[in-house]
């Protein structure tokens, strides 16, 4: 006869498994009766977890020919657990095969191509959505561009300031610090002035509204999808591209240049300063070594790539939020996604600019 | 039945702004009971389901546990062992298949063998219906009643003296409805789980509970099935007397008037 004792409870599971895997180990030394009998009734609480324990118990030693006797426990519960793992012991279900290596790679290259394919006609959906406000402006949602400025403009003009105040003094001393070898320090003006015009106000810029209004859009249109807010907007006849791509878009279009003209303006301070105190630069030899070295030229080159950055990030940021479908770990894995891809297509964008301005000697 | 509470609410009040939700709410919940909780749209159900779980704290008002290991107010120490939740929309973890959804309770607080562990959690599965090849899936692939069904056996895992159910038998199908009403009554009967759950289910409510309890007027009123019926405040009258809650109190009845 086998006496259970104790709590049988999912608590002390642990030390019950270690109790009766002692006793199995000491029963083993001798001979496994033909027959035992299982008393039950001094057990203090016995819940399913602890009714499965005494059931593995009991398979145990069913396995070893021997024939078991149970007392009977209130509410029938061996019964209740041993007919539901019968059942899963019946059933034998194996997780799918992983697929190999070759598989793998196979489906990596194939999502690749499949992702500029989609990418490059979420692209053309974007732009024929755009155009198809120009003719009847009236469609664009006036309210929800509004909104989109005040975030990724009017929000982002403290940090685009401060980064570009210090983008400008690294370039000035570093700038300094070579030229003053050839005595040359009066040009690092004309270095500072040209790479921000040209390339470090709106390279900067476009890579902290990336940062900032890129993943803000994938996230938000993420969660969207996932509340099936986007299937609301489907079925009530109001297109997702019109009502969340366009004024998200436009409000980048818009934003992005000024966020750009800020940058070089605050850059210039950030090279003052540096110039006034620690070159002893006076502020008006500053002010006319600016004016020699910046033309019309540098600042247009700079200001035309704004809007085309602004269109990547935020066509970006928008795909990336439509394409989440299941679950939250989603959003975040796209909204990542959205980050990466804008700010590679705007680097890449800018490499394309530089090519084409050297080309044509701008 | 034992009328020794197991939880008491005494005096809560919720106050979002300047809306009062609860104002002096007295509730007590009673070891080995299942308690239905009804109310309109608004009225705090799921707020008071909160307060009791301690996920939201109440203006005022005090919470206590008798003989399960619970936090009270304030306290972070929590012993999940001692009660199951389902929440409405099965809050399953997304990124965790169903079965790692279902051990993650005993993963976390006990040291049971792995062995055990899965054999415990292929048990709850069988237990609520759940095919077994649902088990490597995850919950995106579900639908919506085999999330219920594995947030029930998440919740039921570690063999909790209390369960909450936040409107279990909402989209489910009438069959499966009444499955989980057997499952709720066998667990109650045979396990001394006490259940306390949101409904609006009439037919699982009138299945199941031993008492009914209505929020209304920022307030509870709890009484037996039968007692709630004939009760006289409007809107427990407009809850229950019409035509679904006539076919339960009418018993027997029922049935001839689909012949009519």
């Amino acid at each position: 006869m086998i006496s259970l004792q104790g709590s049988w409870t999912t608590l002390h599971i642990a030390r019950l498994e270690l109790a009766i895997n002692r006793f199995w180990q000491q029963i083993s030394s001798q001979r496994i009766p033909a027959r035992c009998y299982i008393h039950t009734s001094d057990v203090d609480a016995l819940d399913i977890s602890g009714t499965l324990i005494l059931y593995q118990s009991i398979e145990f030693l069913k396995a070893r020919d021997c024939e078991v006797d149970v007392e009977t426990i209130e509410g029938d519960r061996l019964n209740f657990v041993s007919e539901l793992m019968q059942d899963v012991q019946d059933a034998d279900v194996k997780p799918e095969r992983p697929p190999n290596t070759l598989e793998q790679s196979t489906a990596f290259l194939a999502g690749i191509g499949h992702s500029v394919v989609d990418s490059l006609t979420f692209l053309g959906r974007s732009t024929l959505a755009m155009a198809a406000v120009i003719p009847s402006p009236k469609r664009l949602r006036f309210a929800s561009l509004v909104h989109h400025i005040e975030h990724t403009g009017l929000r982002a003009m403290p940090v685009v300031a401060l980064m570009a105040f210090l983008i400008s003094i690294v370039l000035a001393y570093q700038g300094t610090a070579q030229l003053s070898r050839f005595g040359a320090e009066i040009f690092t003006i004309d270095l500072v002035a040209i790479s921000i015009l040209r390339e470090m106000g709106v390279l900067l810029t476009a890579i902290m509204v990336a940062g900032r209004s890129g993943s803000a859009f994938a996230a938000e249109i993420g969660v969207m999808k996932l509340n099936q807010e986007i299937a609301a907007m489907q079925t009530l006849g109001i297109n997702p591209m019109s009502a969340l791509a366009v004024p998200r878009i436009t409000a980048l279009l818009i934003t992005l240049p000024m966020l750009t003209l800020l940058a070089v303006l605050v850059g210039f301070t950030g090279a003052a300063v540096v110039c006034i105190l620690s070159l002893d630069i006076p502020f008006s030899l500053f002010m006319e070594r600016l004016q020699a070295a910046t033309t019309l030229t540098h600042f247009m080159v700079g200001m035309a790539k704004a809007p085309v950055f602004a269109f990547l990030i935020a066509v970006i940021g928008v795909r990336q939020g439509l394409l989440v479908e299941h679950s939250a770990a989603e959003v975040g894995s796209n909204t990542t996604q959205a980050v990466v891809q804008a700010i590679f297509a705007v680097i890449a964008a800018d490499a394309v600019f530089s090519i084409m301005t050297t080309e044509l000697g701008i | 039945m034992n009328q020794r509470p197991i939880i008491k609410v005494s005096n809560l009040v919720n106050r979002f702004g300047n809306q009062t939700v609860h104002e002096q709410l007295d509730f007590e919940i009673f070891a080995g009971e299942i308690v239905g909780i009804v109310g309109g749209s608004g009225t705090g159900k799921t707020v008071l389901l909160n307060s009791i779980l301690g996920l939201q704290k109440p203006s005022s008002g005090s919470i206590e546990f008798y003989d399960i290991k619970s936090r009270s107010l304030g306290d972070a120490e929590r012993c999940p062992t001692s009660w199951g939740v389902l929440f409405q929309s099965g809050a399953l973890f997304s990124n965790l298949t169903v079965l790692e959804n279902i051990v993650t309770p005993l993963i976390e607080h006990t040291k049971m063998s792995a062995r055990t562990v899965k054999e415990l959690a292929l048990l709850r599965m069988r237990m609520v219906g759940l095919p077994l090849s649902a088990q490597f899936k995850y919950p995106s692939q579900l639908s919506g009643g085999m999330v219920k069904r594995a947030a029930l056996a998440r919740a039921l895992v570690t063999d909790p003296r209390v369960i909450f159910l936040d409107e279990p038998t909402s989209g489910l199908d009438p069959i499966a409805a009444e499955e989980f009403d057997e499952l709720i009554l066998y667990l109650k009967q045979h396990l001394d789980l006490t259940v306390v759950m949101i409904s609006h289910d009439l037919d699982s409510l009138f299945n199941t509970c031993d008492r009914i309890a209505v929020l209304v007027d920022k307030k509870i009123r709890a009484a037996t099935p039968d007692e709630i019926v004939n009760n006289d405040h409007p809107w427990i009258q407009r809850y229950f007397g019409g035509r679904r809650g006539r076919l339960h109190s009418q018993g027997s009845e029922a049935h001839s008037v689909h012949g009519a």
